[in-house]
Order: structure tokens, then sequence, then C-alpha cells
């Protein structure tokens, strides 16, 4: 028998899924495959291998979840404040299992879909553990919610443009029953169709030609209630250390904290002022990342 | 009849079996021989060292020590049950 030094990363990212499949049952914890391994096989054609996990936890465990991970030779790599702005997921690593994404939410469905999507759950074989993963029609709306994102054409083709009538349809439905309505709008070119609705701006600057102005644009409208608009406006300008300490490669100090935190305010300056002088449309297609 | 423990997660590239204990691991790769014994018990054989053996194009008489030996201590470590 070798050492785990010669495991291809795709193995280990089905590895990382019955890894955290195995702790959330000994916590009685649900929690949902997605993507990757988690794939349904008509969605999963021509796809590479993975490079790290996805789940998908039952809210009000993730804390619990996040904590015996934490204890059980998980590192944190990303929060879940700092890892996006949705805030939806934290990225852990374990010198086992690599990778694994632990989702509290996905970007684009209500926050409160976990049960819909749990009740409508299917179970598949990930390295031999049984694992629970969204019916086939939620699948095919998270790669599109994730396309809309920035994701990749080919989530789009398969997920849509392969789909038919029926196929799509029922993934209309589910949209409207998971509150996605407006992410798969953003994902197959409907989002005019949904230029009242408080949420369209902020898809609109996932868009090609969107700046990162109109991205902070976009989460203000969405944004509802008081407390919700403080928490954009103060991340506006936050420096992620998360993502510092990755670019450093080391803990970052606090000369490193200023230069880094001046960049990023004279970042954010530029780019409201070249929104508010070009509007919608010019720049680079960028993804949802906060930095 | 033997086969890999419920705690035990694998994948086979058929080349290689990629195996881990859980949930504390470490994963182990098993390659030749090794990856066919597994395999071949994970598959159901009522003879181990035949069915490697047939698929080795080896004598079953010749490698059943050893192959006795490895899945013994497979069961030793608690990865088949």
């Amino acid at each position: 028998m070798a050492p785990d030094l010669d495991i291809p990363i795709g193995v280990r990212a089905h590895l990382a899924h019955a890894a955290i499949e195995v702790l959330a049952r000994s916590l009685e914890i649900r929690l949902l495959h997605v993507k990757g391994p988690a794939l349904d096989p008509e969605l999963a054609r021509g796809r590479g291998p993975s490079t790290d996990a996805d789940v998908l936890v039952e809210p009000a465990h993730v804390a619990r979840l996040r904590t015996t991970m934490l204890n059980s030779g998980w590192r944190e790599v990303t929060g879940f404040t700092t890892g996006s702005a949705f805030q939806h997921a934290a990225t852990l690593h374990h010198d086992h299992w690599g990778y694994v994404d632990v989702h509290r939410a996905f970007p684009g469905l209500a926050f409160d879909s976990f049960d819909k999507l749990w009740q409508r759950r299917t179970t598949v074989p990930i390295a031999h553990i049984d694992c629970a993963v969204p019916d086939l029609d939620s699948q095919r709306l998270i790669l599109l919610a994730h396309y809309a994102r920035g994701g990749k054409p080919a989530d789009h083709e398969i997920a849509w443009e392969s789909a038919s009538a029926q196929d799509r349809q029922r993934v209309r439905a589910r949209a409207s029953e998971l509150g996605a309505t407006v992410a798969l709008a953003a994902a197959i070119g409907e989002l005019d169709q949904h230029a009242a609705d408080p949420a369209s701006a902020l898809w609109r600057s996932f868009q090609p030609g969107a700046t990162r102005g109109d991205e902070w644009r976009g989460r203000w409208r969405a944004a509802t209630g008081p407390r919700e608009k403080v928490r954009v406006a103060t991340q506006f300008v936050r420096l992620n250390r998360d993502h510092l300490r990755m670019e450093l490669g080391r803990e970052p100090d606090t000369r490193d904290v200023v230069r880094a935190w001046r960049r990023r305010v004279g970042r954010a300056v530029g780019s409201l002022r070249r929104g508010a002088r070009r509007g919608p449309g010019k720049g680079q297609h960028r993804g949802s990342s906060v930095d | 009849m033997t086969k890999p423990a419920a705690h035990v997660a694998w994948l086979d590239d058929e080349s290689t079996v990629y195996l881990a204990p859980l949930p504390d691991g470490p994963p182990v790769v098993l390659r030749g021989p090794a990856a066919a014994i597994w395999r071949a018990v994970a598959t159901g054989a009522s003879d181990v060292a035949a069915e490697v053996a047939q698929q080795h194009g080896a004598d079953a008489d010749d490698i059943a020590d050893d192959v006795n030996a490895f899945v013994a201590d497979l069961h030793a470590r608690g990865w088949l049950t």
C-alpha cells in the first residue's frame, strides 16, 4: 500500500464527499451533495474531474458541522463572510480529503430551500458511500444558478440548451418553488422580464460587461432592510483577510493589511466612478467573490 | 461473505484502487496485486485467490498463501467484514 500522496485530485474529491457524509451522519446532520461527483450522469457527461467537493448543509446545523470539522483536522481557508458576496459558503481543507465547500445556502435559491430540496432528494453512491443528492430538476437549476454568476458555458449547455421542452418546464416550475426565478432568468437570458425585482440588478452585475461597482450597486438594491444595507456598505471596503492570506502565502502583518486596504479603497472609488460615467455594458466579466 | 466494511470509501479506476477508512483516514492506494485482491473481494468472489490468479494468468496454488495473508491483513485493519 502506498501513502496518500499519489491520489489524483479528482479521486480525492470523491473521498471528500464520502468523508463529509460519514461525519455528518455521525452528527445526525442532513446534507445534500451537489455538483461534481454528485451530479446525475445526464448532467455529468463530458466533465473533467472535480477539484473539490460541494455540500449543502441544513442551515440550522452548519455551525455545528463546521466546529466538528475544525476539530477533526479540517482548516478553514475562507469563511462564510469572506468567501463570496453571498456569504453562502465556507471552504475548508483537510490534508487527507482536500477541499470541501460547505454551503449554508445556494446563491439564487431562497435561503430556506434546504427542506424543499431534501424532500425530493435521491441517493447515489459516491466512493461506495450512499449520499443524498438533489433531484435532477433541482440539479439543473443549481447548475444554471451557478452559470448565471459567471460559471461555465458548458453548464448552460447541458442544463438548459440540450434539455427538452418538458425538462425546461420542470426547471421553471422548480425555480418557482425554490425562489430561484430571477436566478434562472439571469441564466437563460430572460432577466429583462424581471427588471422590477430588486434582485435583478445583482444578477445583471454578474453578466459580461458589468463592473465591480455594478455588483455593489446590485447588492445594495437587493438588500432588504436597514441592517442588510449597512452590511453591504461595510463590505464594500472591508478587506478580505482570507484572500490576502492566500495571495501572500503567509499570515498578513499590519503593513500588508494597510497596503491592501488602500488598494481596495482606491479600486472601489475608481469602480464607482467608472460605473457612474459609463453605466452597465463595459468592463470585464467577473464572478461574485469579494476581494 | 467477506466484503468491504461499511465505513470504508473506495474507488476503482481500473488500474488502481483508492480506499479510505472513514471518518479519519488516511486514504491509501492499492496497485497491482493488492488492487486485484480488493476487487475480487468487493465483487464477491467466493475464491479470491482463484479469481486473482485467473485474471492475471497465475497459478492459484502459487499465490493463495500471499492472497490469504493480504485478506487477513485487511480484516485486521477493519477494512473488510
